[in-house]
């Protein structure tokens, strides 16, 4: 929210500077996420007074105004405004002066229109860069000094942007934050008086008819305006600092109250739309023209106002009617304050896409007292710029509404809650700063009635907060808890996961992170199915992935499309057929496809080694549809599937020539989580020598299928055997894996007629 | 053969292979002219084979010559084979040797150090339904507080969870059931909202910790995090705790914590998170009693001081998958 300095300074009879009452606000109450000085008005605009109006000689609708803008210094402009009148109070531009005309920012200079020499500018607001209502040149409601530069008859002013808690909106208007700022200072509050609705004998009431639940209040005033009234400079300064338009005095005050308070209002043209008034919630959607020139089409639910021909007055609390607007003709008003339900505004609102000043104050649930506060400030200010005087007496309707209670605490409730607590007597002052009426206080504590605009504090609890927020949490000490420490328990699948990463990385592979989501066409390309979200960011983003794959293969491309050699990894849920999975996916590229396998899988092997397990593999037939058929492999751990791995079909491997080969693995980490842990098993060792022999095969089966066979020849007693593959050789004719075998002794030591009768149970190896 | 001729002949040939060794400048021409004196049938061999059919009296004469011209020679060419010229100095291999995301590090750090404090990681599912991510937080249908938690739903009860808090409740009661009191949870994982912007990514990560027993105190939520940030970013890091508004907890706060310093030399504050005192309404849906167990419980982003901490310029780089910003997270 924008808040005018010099507003919250003259309530809260503070002289804070901008960057104290940012301070101050942001460590009790609320954030302050910066400020800015308001549009500096140059020095050379000046207030002035018309001393007389001539015709100009050559030009119809121009004409000569001389000015006096100090005791001796008289000057001619040439004007074209119509309402240029002797006497009046201007605001007049020297040449030099920056003004904002059509073509932008400017620098006026002495000229000659139509032949007369014009030393000067009689301005608009808006071509002093203020919000402005109305044609023509301004001109000063009451009389001010001559001669004095606009800047200071406005006084400059900074603006703040405020940060409003959604459990706060009695803090959306001036006079909610000053008290703020008065309890953060420690000064006492005063809050400024609002006089009584004025008495009316005799008249019509206008009337209300409520027919929506959640309605909790209703004020209405029908008046008739005796002078257009201009808009004091005062209330401009005001609007400008929150950025609101200046549109027409009675819209004007109407804001400015809104702004004070923090509580909408809406006046509609009493002629147009009458003094009966209906809120009710529509029955049908019905198609509304709203002020702003737009067409909406309400739905059954949303809540509007309606005469007594059914005209829909306004979308209540959102948007009035351009029908039943305030415009430049209107002579009566009448006026409607109320306290409508927060949730079917905000549905409204949302539904509509519309985000109104009004809209963002009523869904914050505003308290219902502020309604009546707001109603006679309005009214108060309308008579003293627009003459409004009442047709009739006021009406008013009050809904249900819960009575708030009083609450009670205990001052050692504060201390155990925080830590420490401020002293009673300064609990007491905190709390009365605040607006909360003391009920009944104890040695041990006090029972308070929070004030109507604190809807919030229903709980000790809350009490607690107001008092340290105000008394400052840098008061509260630092402490740490003391306790007995409880055993860590190892190998949680948060520990698992962080295993499994580490040993991948270690393996040479970088981890990258995605959000998980894809696009239809991109589940297609994998063949994939997944939950589509119901309002997705983007179709890019429609679904949840189904697989770790899709961003790592499909964004690791798009990064490189020349693809080169390379290794990545990413993991985290994923959600195949909605149901959440934890994975890991990898990906190697590299131009030789039985290096690319062989790195895949030394990672893979590693990952289950570092949980204790060996890899075990098969080839896997029912292999998922981005995977070539036949060369899809299944991983294994301790008698369990931990996921598969393979060669990517050619539609997911990178178009460039010469483009590496493409490896892919997922392994499920619910599924690595769920072995038991375990350490690794060492075997102890011989200070003998141990020995190697090679085997060659010709490749003619799976890998894994030849290894098996190898692995199944029964290891002799007393020593550890370990088979690796050392060599793969391929040619056009022929291609041979050669496998070495390695026996440790661990008894005693190996002789070579054992080790020649142990390498004969092997299968023949080629010679 | 004379004694002397032999003797002469063996000083020669010392001399001669001491020259060879010296101008020998690779490792390869050493190993030559190594094999051409000292090999199987170098020339020391030869010399020793013709030795070997002298007389006695001569054998014994030259024997320790020869024994000695041997020591000699091997000494040299073993010891300068290890002296050959070495630059120190040459770079380590450039080979990238995989890498971590800097995101979940932090998340980690964050987890260990908290796990030296007697807290233990805890979870719960990234789709839940809106009853545990907002109802149960005090977040009713509308809730005001809701706008800041645009969602990703997948049906009318079912989203991705906004908050790790979501995860909070869930968590406290399994602790409860199986006594273990005070709870002390650190909760690190992904969380969604509906959001895409240079400052906001639809996915992030979180780390939520919650402590319930008869003793928590907002002291000790402000000494916890004090520590952790502080192991985290350096003894020198303030924190400040600001007053704000969570519908889980009462009395609740932002955390900033103090990243450099303003041109006036005030210090420039970042936000990490948010904390407080866990709300009555909530401990009670955890199936405590509000009257005898209190709690707290603060959220930190992960994202936002990885961003600070690296000094890296935008929060797509983290989803980004090139190399060269991965390979500087490199082990």
């Amino acid at each position: 929210m924008k808040v005018s300095l010099n507003w919250i300074n003259e309530l809260a009879r503070t002289t804070l500077s901008a960057g104290e009452v940012a301070e101050r606000l942001t460590m009790t109450s609320s954030e302050v996420d910066g400020w800015s000085d308001l549009l500096t008005i140059d020095e050379r605009i000046v207030s002035a007074r018309v001393l007389s109006v001539q015709p100009h000689p050559n030009a119809e609708r121009l004409r000569l105004v001389t000015v006096s803008y100090g005791s001796r210094e008289h000057l001619r402009v040439v004007c074209g405004a119509p309402n240029v009148e002797v006497g009046a109070y201007v605001v007049l531009a020297l040449p030099g002066a920056r003004v904002h005309g059509r073509g932008g920012w400017q620098l006026l200079k002495e000229g000659e229109i139509r032949g007369v020499a014009s030393k000067g500018m009689l301005c608009s607001l808006a071509e002093v860069g203020l919000p402005s209502s109305g044609e023509g040149i301004f001109c000063f409601p009451a009389p001010v000094p001559v001669g004095k530069p606009l800047a200071h008859l406005l006084g400059s002013d900074t603006v703040l942007e405020v940060a409003i808690t959604a459990n706060r909106p009695d803090l959306l208007g001036h006079v909610g934050l000053a008290r703020e700022l008065a309890a953060a200072v420690r000064k006492p509050w005063k809050e400024p008086t609002v006089p009584p609705v004025p008495a009316f004998v005799g008249g019509t009431a206008p009337t209300i008819r409520v027919e929506s639940p959640g309605v909790a209040s209703v004020h209405t005033a029908h008046l008739s305006l005796t002078k257009r009234g201009v808009t004091p400079l005062r209330i401009l300064a005001r609007l400008q600092a929150a950025g609101i338009r200046a549109i027409h005095p009675v819209v004007d005050v109407l804001n400015y109250v809104m702004l004070e308070y923090g509580q909408p209002l809406h006046a509609y043209d009493a002629t147009r739309f009458g003094s009966q008034l209906t809120i009710a919630t529509l029955k049908e959607p019905v198609t509304f023209l709203g002020l702003n020139g737009q067409s909406y089409e309400l739905a059954a639910g949303d809540l509007v106002s309606t005469n007594v021909r059914g005209e829909i007055g306004d979308i209540v609390g959102i948007l009035g009617s351009q029908e039943h607007a305030v415009h430049e003709g209107t002579s009566e008003i009448l006026l409607k304050v109320g306290t409508f339900p927060a949730a079917t505004l905000r549905r409204t609102g949302r539904r509509l896409g519309l985000r109104t000043d009004a809209l963002a104050r009523f869904e914050k649930f505003l308290p219902t007292g502020l309604a009546h506060i707001a109603f006679r400030r309005a009214l108060e200010l309308l008579q003293e710029i627009c003459g409004a005087e009442l047709c009739g007496p006021t009406a008013h309707y009050t809904g249900q509404e819960g009575a708030g209670g009083m609450v009670s605490l205990t001052f050692h409730q504060a201390e155990q809650l925080l830590g420490a607590a401020p002293s009673p007597a300064e609990t007491r002052t905190i709390l009365e700063r605040l607006g909360f009426a003391i009920v009944r206080m104890t040695k041990s504590g006090l029972t308070v009635r929070p004030p109507y605009w604190r809807r919030d504090i229903a709980l000790p609890e809350d009490l607690i907060e107001e008092l340290a927020r105000i008394w400052g949490y840098e008061r509260i000490p630092s402490d740490l808890p003391v306790g007995p420490l409880a055993a860590p328990t190892a190998g949680t699948p948060y520990d698992q996961w962080h295993l499994v990463r580490r040993g991948l990385a270690r393996s040479g592979i970088r981890e990258c992170i995605f959000h998980p989501f894809a696009s239809a066409a991109e589940l297609k390309l994998f063949g994939l199915d997944a939950p589509a979200l119901l309002q997705p960011l983007s179709s890019e983003l429609a679904h949840l992935a189904p697989s770790n794959l899709i961003r790592l293969v499909l964004d690791t491309a798009r990064v490189e499309p020349q693809a080169t050699a390379g290794a990545w990894f990413c993991s985290g849920g994923v959600f195949p057929e909605g149901i959440e999975e934890r994975t890991v996916a990898i990906l190697i590229r590299d131009a030789d496809p039985v290096h690319a396998v062989r790195l895949l899988n030394r990672a893979v092997a590693g990952v289950v080694r570092s949980l204790g397990y060996r890899l075990d593999m098969s080839p896997y037939s029912s292999q998922p549809a981005f995977l070539e058929p036949g060369e899809a492999v299944q991983y294994r751990a301790g008698e369990r599937v931990i996921g598969f791995g393979g060669r990517a079909v050619t539609s997911l491997t990178p178009k460039a020539r010469n483009a590496p080969e493409t490896l892919l693995a997922e392994l499920s980490l619910d599924a690595l989580a769920s072995l038991p842990v375990r350490a690794v098993a060492i075997d102890p060792v011989l200070d003998a020598p141990s020995h190697t022999r090679d085997l060659t095969y010709a490749w003619d089966a799976p890998a894994s299928t030849i290894l098996e066979q190898l692995e199944a020849v029964p290891t002799p007693p007393g020593v550890r055997r370990s088979i690796a593959l050392v060599a793969t050789y391929t040619a056009s004719e022929a291609a041979t894996l050669t496998f070495r075998v390695q026996f440790t002794p661990m008894r005693e030591p190996i002789s070579e007629t054992h080790l020649a009768a142990w390498m004969r149970q092997f299968p023949k190896p080629l010679s | 053969m004379k004694d002397q001729a032999l003797s002469t002949q063996l000083t020669q040939l010392v001399e001669e292979a001491s020259k060879a060794w010296a101008a020998a400048s690779t490792v390869d021409v050493q190993d030559q002219v190594r094999a051409t004196y000292l090999g199987k049938s170098g020339r020391l061999a030869e010399f020793t084979a013709r030795f070997q059919n002298s007389s006695a009296e001569q054998k014994r004469s030259i024997g320790g010559a020869l024994a000695t011209a041997k020591e000699q020679l091997r000494a040299l060419m073993t010891l300068q084979r290890q002296r050959l010229p070495l630059d120190v100095t040459l770079p380590g291999y450039d080979q990238p040797e995989g890498a971590l995301s800097p995101v979940l590090e932090m998340m980690d750090e964050l987890v260990r150090t908290m796990q030296r404090l007697g807290f233990s990681v805890a979870g719960g599912p990234e789709i839940v339904r809106d009853s545990e991510n907002f109802t149960a937080l005090n977040l009713g249908p509308d809730h005001p507080a809701r706008d800041e938690h645009d969602s990703f739903y997948l049906d009318e009860h079912r989203l991705l969870r906004t908050q790790m808090t979501t995860a909070d409740v869930g968590a406290i009661t399994a602790e409860l059931t199986a006594g273990r009191v005070p709870v002390r949870l650190v909760l690190p994982g992904r969380v969604f909202r509906r959001e895409a912007d240079t400052t906001h990514a639809p996915a992030f990560h979180q780390l939520d910790a919650v402590y319930l027993g008869d003793d928590a105190t907002f002291s000790q939520l402000k000494g916890v995090l004090e520590y952790l940030v502080q192991q985290t970013f350096g003894k020198d890091v303030m924190v400040r705790f600001r007053p704000h508004h969570f519908p889980f907890t009462e009395p609740s706060a932002e955390i900033d914590l103090s990243w450099g310093v303003h041109e006036d030399g005030s210090p420039r504050w970042l936000e990490l998170g948010g904390c407080g005192m866990l709300h009555p309404h909530v401990v009670e849906r955890t199936g405590a009693n509000p009257q005898v167990l209190r709690g707290w419980a603060f959220g930190l982003g992960i994202e936002r001081p990885v961003l600070v901490r690296h000094g890296i310029d935008s929060l797509k780089r983290f989803t980004h998958p090139d190399r060269r910003y991965l390979d500087q997270f490199a082990l």
